[in-house]
Formats: C-alpha cells, sequence, structure tokens
C-alpha cells in the first residue's frame, strides 16, 4: 500500500483527531492528540488493510517546548511502514501505554520512562532497566540534566 | 641461566656445585616482574587488542604473561575499555578479591579521563582512577599491542624498583 492511500485511510477515519498528518521522507507520518491514541494505534493494527502487526522502533524526544514519543510502525504482511507522534506537556508528561497493543513496548516504555522521566499510565512493570541500581540523579537523557561529575562540553571555536 | 643474566648475583664455585649469593630484593622483583599472569577480562573494543596481544604474532607469553581466568590467581588487572558507571563496582570488587601484590594498566582512553565518553555523558566513569589506583596509563583508542607491551615493559621497570623494606 503507498504512502498516500495509508494517510488517506487513517486521516478519512479520525478526521478530527489528528493534529497532523504529511508524508516524511516516504512514509506517512501522524501527530496523534495524546487523549486518542491507543484508539488510533488499536485502528492501525487490527484494520485489515494497514494491519500494522509490529511497533519496530520506538522513542522520546525533548524538544525545548515539549516532549514527543515517537512509534515507528511496520507491517509484515504488507510491507508498509508509518509513524505515529504524541506531543506531551514539559510538566508531568505522561501517556497512555502502548503495551495494551503491542507487548514489545514493554521494554521501550521502561527505557524512556528512566531516562526521560515520561510516565506511561497502565504499563504492567515499570521497573528501571538499564540505569545503576542505585540510580537516584533524575532524568539523563533530558537537555536540560546535570548530574554528579557530569562535564558539560565546552564551547570550542 | 636466565636469573644470572637477570639479577645481580655473586656465585662461589664448590666442588659438585655453586652458592649464590643475591639480594632477595632482586630476586623476589625478579620473579614478580616476570610472572604477571594479568585477570582475563575486558570492556570494550580496547579488549580486543588486548586479545591481539595476548595471541601468539605479539605474544605475552614472552614475558611470562599469562591470562588467569580468576582474580585470585592474578597479579596484573588490565582494566581495557570503556568502564561505565554500573561496572565500576563491579571492577572494585575484583580488584578486591587479587590477593597482593596486585598492579594495574589503565589501557584506553575511556579509562585514562573517559575518552570520548568525559563530556556530556552520565553513564561513564571519568577514569577508573577513581575507583582504584593504577600504576601504568596507556593511551590510545585502543592502544596499539606494542603500546601495551611496552606499558608492561614499563611496568616491570616499576615492579623492578620495589624494596621489601617499604611493604606496609
Amino acid at each position: 500500500m503507498t504512502s498516500e492511500e495509508i494517510k488517506k485511510i487513517v486521516t478519512e477515519k479520525f478526521p478530527d483527531k489528528l493534529k497532523e498528518a504529511k508524508i516524511l521522507g516516504f512514509e506517512p507520518s501522524f501527530i496523534v492528540e495524546k487523549g486518542t491514541l491507543l484508539e488510533v494505534c488499536r485502528f492501525v493494527k487490527e484494520s485489515k488493510e494497514l494491519s500494522f502487526d509490529l511497533l519496530s522502533c520506538m522513542s522520546g524526544a525533548d524538544y525545548p517546548d515539549r516532549f514527543e514519543m515517537v512509534y515507528l510502525l511496520f507491517s509484515f504482511s504488507r510491507k508498509h511502514k508509518m509513524s505515529l507522534k504524541v506531543q506531551l506537556p514539559k510538566d508531568n508528561p505522561e501517556v497512555e501505554s502502548a503495551t495494551a497493543v503491542w507487548k514489545g513496548a514493554d521494554w521501550y516504555e521502561r527505557e524512556i520512562a528512566e531516562l526521560l522521566g515520561i510516565k506511561f499510565k497502565n504499563h504492567p512493570d515499570l521497573r528501571p532497566l538499564l540505569l545503576p541500581e542505585d540510580w537516584n540523579e533524575g532524568y539523563p537523557l533530558r537537555k536540560d540534566w546535570t548530574g554528579k561529575d557530569f562535564i558539560k562540553m565546552p564551547d570550542v571555536k | 641461566m636466565g636469573v644470572m643474566n637477570k639479577v645481580p648475583v655473586y656465585v662461589e664455585k664448590l666442588p659438585g656445585g655453586a652458592i649464590i649469593t643475591t639480594k632477595l630484593d632482586d630476586l623476589l622483583n625478579y620473579a614478580r616482574a616476570s610472572s604477571m599472569w594479568y585477570l582475563l577480562f575486558g570492556l570494550a573494543c580496547c579488549a580486543v587488542e588486548l586479545m591481539a596481544t595476548g595471541a601468539s604474532r605479539y605474544d605475552f607469553d614472552r614475558f611470562g604473561m599469562f591470562f588467569r581466568a580468576s582474580p585470585r590467581q592474578s597479579d596484573l588487572m588490565i582494566v581495557a575499555g570503556t568502564l561505565t558507571k554500573k561496572m565500576a563496582p563491579r571492577i572494585k570488587r575484583l580488584y578486591d578479591q587479587m590477593p597482593e601484590p596486585k598492579y594495574v594498566i589503565a589501557m584506553g582512553g575511556c579509562v585514562i579521563t573517559g575518552g570520548p565518553f568525559r563530556y556530556d555523558c552520565y553513564s561513564v566513569e571519568k577514569g577508573v582512577d577513581h575507583i582504584i589506583p593504577v600504576d601504568v596509563y596507556i593511551p590510545g583508542c585502543p592502544p596499539r599491542p606494542e603500546s601495551l607491551l611496552e606499558g608492561c615493559i614499563k611496568l616491570q621497570e616499576k615492579i623492578k624498583k620495589q624494596k621489601i623494606k617499604d611493604w606496609a
């Protein structure tokens, strides 16, 4: 299925719930309202012609004015891709866990939660994943983070 | 007669044999410097260079150096590779398990200062000397086997200057 067709199907299904729908490079990309994320996820996974059965990558991003979650999807049966994005506020970033739709989101979300401090509601087990067991210095991938022996890159001009 | 070439000795010939007179310092240091068994472990890409040095082309064995898989049988710890903060307590633990006398070689930029991970990094220890004392630093990213051999020769020189009266 081409990117234009995917974009058409999703925009027709959710005419007023998408903040933005466009073709990024070759793949369709949608910015979804925070509250309707799971609904959109379920639709693109379960609909016959889209059938996005793999959450191939999931990432969190720290922008100056917002956090953003990016979900990269792939379909084994249709061999097409797309991405979903959700924008979250700087204070108290919180989003519904995607584990309800794709089980593989589990460890992605644990990692994002401990490194960026984004909370995932209804996640089955949100323990820290990678940082040292006694870590208590906050969320190191945030742009404004500094730690005990953190050394900022000096300006070299 | 390897010992007699490397340690200053006084040989007194007797019928049927000889008596060797030497300093205990020299004999002990010779033994220590000629059999530095290192702890077999690596943390990152420097470990590949360490393996190359241990293999036949560069041949650590001609210094009497040989890897041991247990810290309790090792004299030397070659910290090869990026030391993350999560790994640091484990390194300390391994070091504490080694019997005295023990020596440490810091191999590569990451272990000396944090290397490419010094700035803007939350996960890498900025030098293994924050964790354990280091005898010889070998810079490089990664150091060539020749550098590692040179570092081991420096460590041998250091060992040969030890004195029993300095023992704690």
